[in-house]
């Protein structure tokens, strides 16, 4: 079944970080296997430091949601809240398969 | 130009060596402060780009190793840590910038352009000083030979 496209998240990406886009949101998939991998390790010192790395460079490649989630998980991590920490992860897959990148300014014309 | 930049995120190396590629800056990338030691040890970098969260030396252990070693080298912080008080303090102690991350492409061009800027202004000034200090000596030499170099 089609994803429904009212379910769709536009992006509106810096047409000069094209080339690097796609390997940034390559790194947010790697990035929820190895959380989860830590979870089961408990390894909160990992999680935090992967929250603490997106929340410094979502909004930067234009993914403002991507900073709020680090910034969620990297609390998240410190509290060794591990069924928030759960539900951050499913909300970050999510949000990357509804993510529809748009290669222009915000300001500008569609 | 060339410029360092330090930082444990790949994601913070690759966007910022990106935009200042873009801008003509030759760019190189150091994911620890060991590795950045030996790329500030070739002597090319004119300006380091420093994240301080990073896992055995921190950005600010860095800092003080450059200010020692390389203290021409122009420095901008670009942190997750928003602590005016730790800005402040490396600002005063050198320091050309002090960014939070996360950063605009257009804030970070700004913030290296400015720092390039007041660098070469400093060395030019200073080559100035050191340049019509030594010809004054000279000439004060040259025009009461044999008289003491504190006499006019």
């Amino acid at each position: 079944m089609a994803a429904d496209p009212r379910d769709r998240i536009i992006i509106h990406v810096d047409p000069e970080l094209s080339a690097i886009v796609p390997g940034f949101m390559d790194r947010r998939i790697d990035d929820v296997d190895s959380m989860r991998a830590a979870i089961q390790r408990r390894d909160f010192a990992l999680i935090r430091n992967l929250g603490h790395q997106m929340k410094g460079a979502g909004s930067s490649y234009g993914f403002d949601g991507i900073t709020e989630t680090g910034q969620s998980l990297e609390t998240a991590a410190a509290a060794e809240d591990v069924p928030r920490i759960r539900e951050l992860l499913a909300g970050l897959v999510s949000y990357l398969k509804r993510v529809d990148l748009v290669y222009s300014d915000p300001g500008e014309p569609a | 130009m060339s410029i360092l930049v330090v930082d444990d995120s790949t994601d913070v190396r690759v966007l910022a060596t990106e935009v200042l590629s873009r801008k003509g800056y030759t760019c190189y990338e150091a994911s620890s402060g060991a590795e950045a030691l030996e790329v500030l040890a070739t002597g090319t970098i004119e300006l380091a780009l420093l994240d301080i969260v990073m896992p055995n030396m921190t950005g600010l252990t860095l800092f003080e190793r450059l200010r020692e070693s390389h203290p021409d080298v122009a420095v901008v912080f670009n942190t997750g840590v928003d602590d005016l008080r730790l800005a402040v303090d490396h600002l005063k102690k050198g320091a050309y910038d002090y960014l939070v991350k996360p950063i605009s492409r257009e804030r970070l061009e700004r913030a290296v352009e400015d720092a390039l800027d007041r660098r070469r202004n400093l060395l030019e000034g200073r080559n100035r000083w050191r340049s019509s200090s030594s010809e004054s000596s000279a000439r004060k030499t040259r025009s009461r030979p044999g008289a003491p170099s504190w006499m006019p």
